[in-house]
C-alpha cells in the first residue's frame, strides 16, 4: 500500500466539522448575552421602529441597566418582555416553557362590544347550523355567519354551501368579533366570495435590511374573485353575494381579521359596523434565542390603497357599541344595527 | 456485338457483387458503436447512505443545527479508455437540533451528472458538472418562520484522480479515487423575507465568490468475488455550502455522507480494467 492511499484514507478525517469554520459564534448561555439578542433580532426585523417612533436603543439603555450575571431565568424572561412591551405590538411575543410575553392593551384598554352568550341565547335558541368553521344562521331575510378564528379552515365547500343558502336573501352579516386571527390564506378564501371582480385590497412590504427603514418596494395586494373548479362547476349554485354585507369588528379582531377587514372594507357592497379592529398588520417572524425560547416580531406593513396603515387598528365605517342595558337585556346593539341597514 | 455485349454483362455483374460486400453507412455507425462498447464498462448504482449535517441560518436564528440522518442513491457509472461520466441522483433526511433542544427536519436531495476526460496522466480526469441541490429544512416551532430552504442548480468543473492498489493481507485489488466538485455559475433560490411559508423566494445568479459551494468525495470500488463483474463502492463524501442573502442573512451547511454502493455491470469491456 502506497503512502497516498493511506492518505486517501485519512483525508476524510480533515473533514471532520470543517464547515464549523464557516459559522458566526453562538450567543452564549448568558442572561446578557440572551437578552443582547432579543435586542437585535427585533433591531433588524421589526418593521414599525419608525411608523411608532420608538427610540429602540434608548430602550436598551433602559432595560439593559435591569440585567446582572446571576438573574434566573424567570427574572431574564421578565425584563425581556418588559423590553419587547415597548413595541405595543400584540404580535411581539417571547415563549418559554412558564410563560408567554404579550401586550394586550390594544383590547385590554377598551370595551369588549361582544358577548357570545347573549348571541346564543336571544337570537340563535339553538338553531343556528355549524358549517364547517362557521356559525350559520338564517334571520329570514338575512343572513348571519359567524367566523371565530381564522386559524379554522375555510372550506371551499362550507362557503359553498353559505353562499348558495342565503342567495336571495337582502343582505349577509359576517361577524368577526372577537376572532383573533390565524391563517391568512382563509383571509382570501371567504373574502373573495363577495366580490366578482378584481379588486386592490392593499400593499405590502417587509423589512430587508438593518437600518429601520430598510424596505422592500411596496407591493400591491389584489383580490381576485372565487372561481370554482371547471369539474364541480354548477350553474344552478351561486358562488357569489354581490348584495350588501356588513362586517361587524370589535378591538379583539387582531391580525388576520384585521387583514379581513381590510380586504372586505374595500368591496364596494361592504359596510365594516361596530368598534375599531386592534390592528396586527405587521406579519410576525420568528427566531429562536440560545437558551431555546422563541421570540416573533412584526416583520412587515400593510396599507389600505390610499396609505393608511392598519398596524393600530381599521376603523368602522359605522361605530356603533354594544350598550350595557342592551347587553343586560339580552340585546345585541351592534347586530341590530346591522339586521335595520340590511332590512332598509 | 455479342463479344461486347458479353464482356458489358460481365462488367456490370462483377461490379453490382463487389458493391454489395462494401458496408453501408449504417452498418459502418453499427460497427463503431460495437468497438466503443467493447470498450466501456457501464454499471447501474444503487447506494445507502448514513449522513451527518450542520447548518447555521442566520435567516432562522444563529444557532447551530446538527444531528444525524440517512439517504439512498441511485444512477448510472460509466467508464471508457479515455473518459468517465456518472449519473447520480441522492435524497435523504437528516433530524437536527439546536443545542437548546429544538428540533429541525432536513429534507434534501442532489441531482448530478458528470464528464471526465482522462489527461495525459492516466490516474487523472479534468471535465465538468451540471448539479442541482435542494435542502429543505422545517421548524415546527417557528411557525411562519418554519421553512428555510437552498435550492441551487450550478455548473462547474470536476477533478478526479484514481489509483488501483492491493489491500495487503486481504490480497483484494481495489480502485481508489478522489474526486472534487467547484461549481462557476449558479442559480440560487432563497426565501425571500422572514414569513418564510409565504414560499415567497428570491433568484439570484451567481459565480464563485459570493457562492461558496464544493463537494469532495473520497472512496473506493472493488469486485463483490472474484469474477464477478458487479462491484462494491463505500465512499465518503462532504458537501459544503455558504450563501450570503444580503447584509444580515447568511447560511452556512455542511453534511457528511458514508455511503455503500452497489455497482451492478450492464457492460463489461473486453480490454478496460474496472480498476483503473
Amino acid at each position: 500500500m502506497r503512502i497516498q492511499h493511506i492518505l486517501l484514507f485519512l483525508t476524510p478525517l480533515l473533514f471532520y466539522n470543517c464547515e464549523t469554520v464557516f459559522f458566526e459564534e453562538e450567543t452564549p448561555f448568558t442572561a446578557q448575552a440572551i437578552f443582547d439578542e432579543a435586542w437585535e433580532f427585533a433591531d433588524r426585523e421589526y418593521s414599525f421602529f419608525e411608523y411608532k417612533e420608538i427610540d429602540w436603543n434608548a430602550v436598551r439603555a433602559e432595560y439593559d441597566s435591569r440585567i446582572d450575571s446571576v438573574m434566573n431565568r424567570e427574572d431574564l424572561f421578565d425584563v425581556i418582555a418588559d423590553m419587547l412591551f415597548e413595541l405595543r405590538d400584540g404580535h411581539v411575543n417571547l415563549r418559554s416553557s412558564f410563560d408567554r410575553s404579550r401586550n394586550w392593551r390594544w383590547f385590554l384598554d377598551y370595551p369588549p362590544n361582544y358577548n357570545f352568550d347573549v348571541l346564543e341565547r336571544n337570537y340563535f335558541k339553538e338553531e343556528q347550523q355549524f358549517v364547517g368553521a362557521f356559525i350559520v344562521h338564517d334571520f329570514e331575510d338575512v343572513g348571519y355567519m359567524h367566523y371565530r378564528s381564522f386559524s379554522s379552515t375555510a372550506s371551499e365547500g362550507a362557503l359553498n354551501y353559505i353562499m348558495e343558502k342565503f342567495k336571495n336573501h337582502k343582505g349577509i352579516i359576517v361577524d368577526i368579533r372577537d376572532n383573533g386571527g390565524g391563517s391568512s390564506g382563509n383571509v382570501t378564501r371567504i373574502a373573495r366570495r363577495f366580490t366578482q371582480e378584481s379588486i386592490l385590497v392593499g400593499r405590502e412590504r417587509y423589512r430587508n435590511g438593518i437600518g429601520h427603514n430598510d424596505f422592500s418596494e411596496w407591493e400591491n395586494v389584489r383580490l381576485e374573485p372565487y372561481e370554482p373548479d371547471s369539474d364541480i362547476e354548477n350553474d344552478t349554485i351561486a358562488y357569489h353575494f354581490t348584495k350588501p354585507v356588513v362586517l361587524l369588528t370589535n378591538r379583539s379582531c387582531y391580525s388576520a381579521a384585521s387583514f379581513f377587514t381590510q380586504y372586505m372594507k374595500a368591496l364596494p357592497n361592504v359596510t365594516v359596523m361596530g368598534d375599531w379592529t386592534g390592528g396586527g398588520g405587521g406579519a410576525p417572524t420568528f427566531t429562536e434565542l440560545a437558551n431555546g425560547w422563541i421570540l416573533r416580531v412584526s416583520n412587515t406593513q400593510f396599507e389600505s390603497p390610499d396609505g393608511f396603515n392598519i398596524e393600530d387598528g381599521i376603523p368602522p365605517d359605522e361605530q356603533v357599541g354594544l350598550r350595557q342595558e342592551d347587553e343586560i337585556a339580552g340585546i345585541d346593539t351592534i347586530l341590530e344595527e346591522a339586521l335595520a341597514f340590511l332590512r332598509k | 456485338m455479342k463479344k461486347a455485349l458479353y464482356f458489358f454483362c460481365l462488367f456490370f455483374a462483377s461490379t453490382s457483387l463487389l458493391a454489395q460486400n462494401e458496408p453501408t453507412k449504417k452498418e459502418q455507425r453499427k460497427q463503431r458503436k460495437q468497438e466503443q462498447l467493447n470498450q466501456t464498462n457501464r454499471y447501474f448504482v444503487l447506494e445507502v447512505l448514513g449522513t451527518y449535517r450542520n447548518v447555521q441560518d442566520l435567516a432562522t436564528s444563529n444557532q447551530i443545527y446538527n444531528g444525524f440522518g440517512g439517504g439512498i442513491g441511485f444512477g448510472g457509472f460509466q467508464m471508457r479508455n479515455n473518459n468517465i461520466q456518472e449519473f447520480r441522483g441522492r435524497g435523504g433526511y437528516n433530524g437536527i437540533s439546536s443545542r437548546a433542544g429544538v428540533s429541525t427536519d432536513d429534507f434534501w436531495g442532489n441531482f448530478s451528472y458528470v464528464y471526465l476526460r482522462k489527461l495525459k496522466n492516466p490516474k487523472f480526469f479534468l471535465g465538468g458538472q451540471a448539479n442541482f441541490l435542494s435542502q429543505v429544512r422545517y421548524t415546527d416551532i417557528l411557525s411562519n418562520s418554519s421553512l428555510h430552504w437552498e435550492l441551487v442548480g450550478s455548473l462547474g468543473i470536476t477533478a478526479r484522480a484514481q489509483s488501483p492498489f492491493t489491500i495487503p493481507l486481504l490480497k483484494k485489488q481495489v480502485a481508489t479515487y478522489a474526486q472534487v466538485y467547484l461549481p462557476l455559475i449558479a442559480y440560487v433560490s432563497r426565501p425571500i423575507y422572514g414569513v418564510t411559508v409565504s414560499g415567497e423566494m428570491e433568484h439570484y445568479v451567481s459565480a464563485l465568490g459570493r457562492l461558496g459551494n464544493t463537494s469532495m468525495e473520497f472512496g473506493m470500488h472493488f469486485p463483490i468475488r472474484k469474477n464477478n463483474a458487479n462491484r462494491l463502492r463505500i465512499s465518503y463524501q462532504w458537501d459544503f455550502l455558504r450563501w450570503r442573502d444580503n447584509e444580515v442573512h447568511k447560511v452556512v451547511t455542511g453534511q457528511h455522507a458514508i455511503s455503500i454502493g452497489l455497482l451492478v455491470s450492464m457492460i463489461q469491456a473486453e480490454n478496460i480494467s474496472p480498476n483503473l
